[in-house]
């Protein structure tokens, strides 16, 4: 078991951990362990909020703004509201299953966390395969969704769980074709060192590097949209058809936990695309202490991970569900095959650009560029266009 | 390996279920996510409303009318009315019909804002839903100001309408119709050509003409199928023939023709229609009174009738029989929604789950006035 | 499915997620439409809400002729009246006024038939109570003596003022063939599609009618005449504050409400 451990702890390569001691390193684990939870789970909830907010927004509502300043507190309300509420399991339900499901979620979204390059220092176990854990990691919810819906004992919940299943099963697939780019131009698996290949300037990070990155990069958003069960794919807990999905039975904390999970795991899909594509916590270099150049790279981080976060949560206002079968002709038929182009064809690249090529990568930056345009264009349009002073009651 | 052993799956969707539109009960029988099939099971709503008027009176049924359809209430005013003129042969003011005839519109645009925003959240998007509402909300506003109430008008009487249009209230009204246009472009901007939603909607529950004319099927459903037949037109009652209006029907641009795309885009459609004559009764509309002498122990003499409304989920019909007395011997209607009811279980076969919320939303049935 | 089908799938779906997220975006920019309704508010919404609107139901019985027009016409019998005719003076005795809120449907049957408006929506909503018995509103404590309409104006000036508003309520509803217009001619004729700040508004109701009560329509509203008298705006109860504050179109009309009480508290001295 020893032995083990210090195999497991030794192939991790701490950064402040001196490897010869397993139980200082053990120790530190745990604490390290500790404080991520206690970061991630408020972090979870605090998008909670966020999300409210934003969606009220875009719905011409106010959103929660009575706890706290503009309502800030409110993912602390809730949380103590579903901590007093009644933990209702029912009689019929398979009571082990039904307990264990939460945690085998929340366990899926706490794990990658270990991964996470928050900046070139602060991070807890630079793994050589740290891509390929987080992936991994991230699809055992899939087992905790399976189970709540299966131990339900409730035919909604069952829908639910299996179309969850079915979903993230399948998303897997293209997610992972469209790791692959990344990892070909770079050849490391480890969450740093795809980092350390990006530079600062956007058009150097990987999403810019040429046409497939690019595809890939959008793939694997949405993709990972699927995987996190958000709209438009958010089949297995789709309110308007299965009552609540795999959670209908779920009351209280457990039903909290659910729901941080899905909120965490947002913020872990934006940082592996962060990582793999969005240059990661990558800033100009300066020649100022480490812990200041590791705080501006958290922080760094930190605004494109909230960026792309921001971006689910406006997708979520916007678009309507898929059909069960759609959502899988939109896997099989359009992300897998354009996900092993993207592959096919940054293997070809990289074969002739080793270092990139810097007209491409301008020339995808300009692209991008004139999307960004072409979208402020279009907001202006829609914004002129209707006459919101007409409101009667423009009082807030 | 021998072969699985399966089974169905019976599915109870309802009375509580969050898309039933009301209290409705579906007993589905579901392979995995295909429905064989969709038993609708209508009476929890029942309140004998038909019933009631045989106690109330003929004045004193109007304010229940407004529960027979809540969400375009001016209708079942209007066809309450209309039956009562009819039987005792009372003739409605110029002026009254017009403000019948806006308030009336102004109600299907609100109910058909319902419709869409409703489709929106029952394949997931919230915010169509909450954008469509914050446009009805303002046709509420006016109608509030109109007529003091925002659902249960209560607006007509026997013989023309309660209140005349409030001063300057034609302006806000005209006024609101130059932002509804713009509105109604950004809502299908948002939702209505959204790709998903095309996909969700476009080739579901295909009602050919000949299934919505067997099964009954009124209003904009049975247009959605192709077939021209509104009674606005067809046989024109109140001021209705002296507008200039289309009458849209369904033409299958994203799939079939009668599929649920269809029956969601005609209202959109018919909102465009609404607005068009609001704008001309708004600038036509003449002067005079808007109420005809009606006594207020109102006994039409001995016989019965039958009247045809366009209500914004179709063809109303309003049976009164008179025996002479101030009650009426019996009343009845003919809903929209009851009708389209009948033919969910046979559309349904070889739908999937998430289909049949779209299948119900697309045929806009209401549950108050399913049972009644 | 052909290939050209393939990518114009995926084409139709870019283009119209592109456009859709432009509208949420330039919605995160608009204000939102609602309000935040028991506090946060600049005036209470029983103040603002039109004078037609069917809320809870209130009596003056200071006008009640005790005709029961109102209990006949009630569809539910909601309203419990009781009448008494004294033999020699004449007069009517109302012993009953009671009405059960709880019962009631705001269809605004009974209030059509007043010959006074004694019997009137007030513009009040919020009816919440612990128990059914709290609904049931009794309106005669003890018997009263019922309104006769005098031939010439009224003396008593609370009566009067009683009676104009109640009058005015009766104006609101159609008149049977009648070809009356339902407010002043200097009311629609000053409304048009422009924003008009300072609009012509109800005559607000139970202020101290000095002379001028039955003139024209002022530019004003109710809580801005008690602000001008000194007295605190919220404690105006809801049946004084049936005014129109939504008659003024467009944006105008929130600025109008802020700002009425203070310009009109600047105007009231010269007039």
């Amino acid at each position: 078991m020893n032995n083990s451990l210090v195999t497991l702890i030794g192939r991790a390569m701490f950064g402040p951990a001196p490897l010869d001691h397993t139980d200082q390193a053990a120790a530190i684990a745990v604490a390290c362990a500790v404080v991520l939870f206690a970061i991630a789970v408020p972090f979870a909830s605090i998008v909670t909020w966020v999300e409210r907010r934003v969606w009220a927004r875009i719905q011409s509502r106010v959103g929660p703004n009575r706890v706290g300043p503009n309502g800030f507190l409110q993912w602390l309300a809730d949380g103590v509201k579903h901590v007093c509420k009644e933990d209702v399991i029912p009689e019929e339900a398979d009571a082990p299953l039904f307990k264990l499901a939460p945690y085998l979620v929340v366990l899926a979204f706490i794990l990658p966390w270990a991964v996470m390059p928050f900046s070139s220092m602060l991070i807890l176990a630079d793994l050589n395969i740290g891509i390929l854990y987080m992936t991994a990691i991230t699809a055992l919810t899939v087992v905790g969704v399976l189970m709540a819906g299966w131990s339900s004992n409730n035919k909604w919940s069952l829908i639910g769980g299996i179309r969850s299943a079915a979903q993230i099963i399948s998303y897997e697939i293209p997610a992972g074709l469209s790791i692959f780019p990344a990892v070909l131009m770079t050849g490391t698996l480890s969450m740093q060192g795809l980092i350390r290949a990006q530079k600062w300037e956007p058009y150097h990070w990987f999403i810019f590097a040429n046409p497939f990155c690019f595809v890939a990069a959008i793939i694997l958003f949405v993709s990972t949209l699927a995987e996190n069960n958000r709209t438009p794919f958010d089949l297995p807990e789709a309110e308007s058809e299965l009552v609540a999905g795999f959670a209908t039975e779920y009351s209280s904390m457990r039903y909290l936990f659910f729901f941080m999970a899905e909120w965490g795991n947002m913020f872990i899909a934006a940082a592996i695309l962060v990582t793999l594509y969005l240059g990661g916590w990558q800033i100009p270099r300066f020649n100022w202490s480490p812990a200041l150049m590791n705080l501006l790279q958290f922080i760094c981080f930190l605004v494109k991970v909230l960026v792309l976060v921001f971006v689910s949560m406006w997708i979520r206002g916007t678009l309507p569900r898929v059909r069960i079968d759609q959502m899988m002709s939109i896997c099989w038929k359009y992300f897998v095959p354009i996900g092993f182009i993207n592959m096919i064809g940054t293997a070809i690249w990289v074969a002739f650009f080793p270092h990139g090529s810097r007209l491409m990568e301008m020339a995808m930056f300009a692209l991008a560029l004139a999307i960004v345009a072409a979208f402020a264009w279009r907001v202006a349009y829609f914004t002129r266009r209707s006459r919101m002073e007409l409101y009667f009651h423009p009082t807030i | 390996m021998s072969t699985l052993r399966t089974e169905e799956m019976t599915l109870n969707m309802g009375p509580q279920h969050p898309s039933t539109h009301g209290v409705l009960r579906f007993v589905i029988k579901a392979d995995g996510e295909v429905m064989r099939e969709a038993i609708p099971d209508v009476g929890y709503l029942h309140r004998s409303i038909e019933k009631i008027a045989e106690k109330v009176g003929y004045h004193g049924f109007m304010p229940y009318t407004d529960r027979v359809d809540y969400v375009c209430a001016m209708f079942t005013n209007q066809g309450w009315a209309m039956a009562c003129e009819k039987l005792a042969g009372i003739e409605v003011p110029r002026r009254g019909e017009y403000c019948r005839v806006i308030a009336a519109e102004f109600n299907r645009l609100a109910s058909h804002l319902l419709t869409v925003g409703l489709m929106g959240m029952d394949i997931g998007a919230m915010t169509p839903f909450l954008h469509a509402l914050r446009e009805r909300e303002m046709i509420n506003d006016l109608i509030e100001e109109l007529c003091g109430a925002r659902l249960t008008f209560n607006y007509m009487r026997i013989g023309g309408v309660a209140w005349d249009l409030p001063p300057g209230w034609r302006e806000k009204a005209l006024a609101y119709l130059d932002h509804l246009d713009p509105i109604l472009d950004e809502f299908n901007a948002l939702f209505s050509y959204n790709k998903i939603c095309i996909q969700r909607l476009a080739n579901v529950a295909v009602i050919s003409a000949e299934d919505a004319i067997n099964y009954n099927l009124v209003g904009p459903n049975l247009r959605a199928s192709g077939v021209k037949w509104d009674v606005r037109k067809d046989i024109p009652y109140s001021v209705y023939p002296e507008f200039d209006f289309e009458i849209p029907i369904g033409r299958g641009e994203w799939g079939t023709t009668g599929d649920a795309m269809d029956r969601y885009m005609m209202r959109i459609r018919e909102m465009v229609q609404s607005s068009r004559i609001l704008r001309q009764a708004l600038t036509q509309i003449p002067d005079g009174p808007v109420l005809a002498k009606v006594v207020r122990n109102f006994k039409p003499p001995a016989g019965e009738c039958q009247v045809r409304v366009e209500s914004a989920r179709g063809d109303q019909g309003w049976y009164v029989v008179s025996d002479g007395s101030s009650y009426p011997w019996r009343v009845h209607v003919r809903t929209g929604s009851f009708a389209a009811m009948g033919i969910i279980q046979k559309l349904s076969r070889g739908l999937m789950i998430a289909d049949l919320v779209v299948l119900i939303a697309s045929l806009d049935v209401i549950a108050p006035e399913i049972d009644r | 499915m052909g290939v050209a089908a393939y990518f114009r799938h995926i084409k139709e779906a870019v283009v119209t997620i592109f456009d859709g997220m432009a509208v949420t975006a330039s919605h995160l920019i608009r204000k939102p439409y609602t309000i935040q309704y028991p506090d946060r508010i600049p005036a209470r919404v029983q103040d603002r809400l039109p004078f037609r609107y069917r809320g809870i139901l209130d009596v003056d019985l200071e006008i009640c002729t005790g005709c029961l027009a109102c209990d006949r016409a009630c569809p539910i019998d909601c309203i419990a009246m009781a009448i008494e005719k004294n033999a020699q003076t004449r007069e009517i005795i109302i012993s009953q006024f009671d009405i059960d809120i709880a019962k009631c449907m705001y269809c605004g049957l009974c209030s059509e038939p007043c010959p006074t408006g004694a019997i009137h929506h007030t513009t009040e909503f919020e009816g919440a109570d612990y128990s059914l018995e709290s609904l049931i509103r009794r309106f005669v404590v003890e018997p009263v003596v019922a309104y006769k309409p005098k031939k010439g104006p009224e003396p008593d000036p609370a009566v009067a003022s009683l009676l104009e508003r109640g009058m005015k309520y009766v104006d609101q509803w159609a008149q049977p063939g009648s070809d009356k217009p339902p407010t002043p001619k200097a009311a629609s004729s000053a409304q048009t599609a422009t924003p008009q700040p300072a609009k012509p508004a109800a005559n607000p109701a139970r202020m101290p009618a000095k002379g001028a009560a039955a003139a024209a329509p002022k530019p004003s509203a109710a809580p801005a005449r008690k602000g001008a008298d000194g007295q605190a705006v919220t404690q105006s109860p809801p049946a004084e504050a049936s005014v129109d504050n939504r008659e003024a179109t467009g944006e105008a009309a929130n600025p109008a409400i802020d700002t009425a009480g203070v310009r009109q508290r600047d105007k009231t001295p010269a007039s």
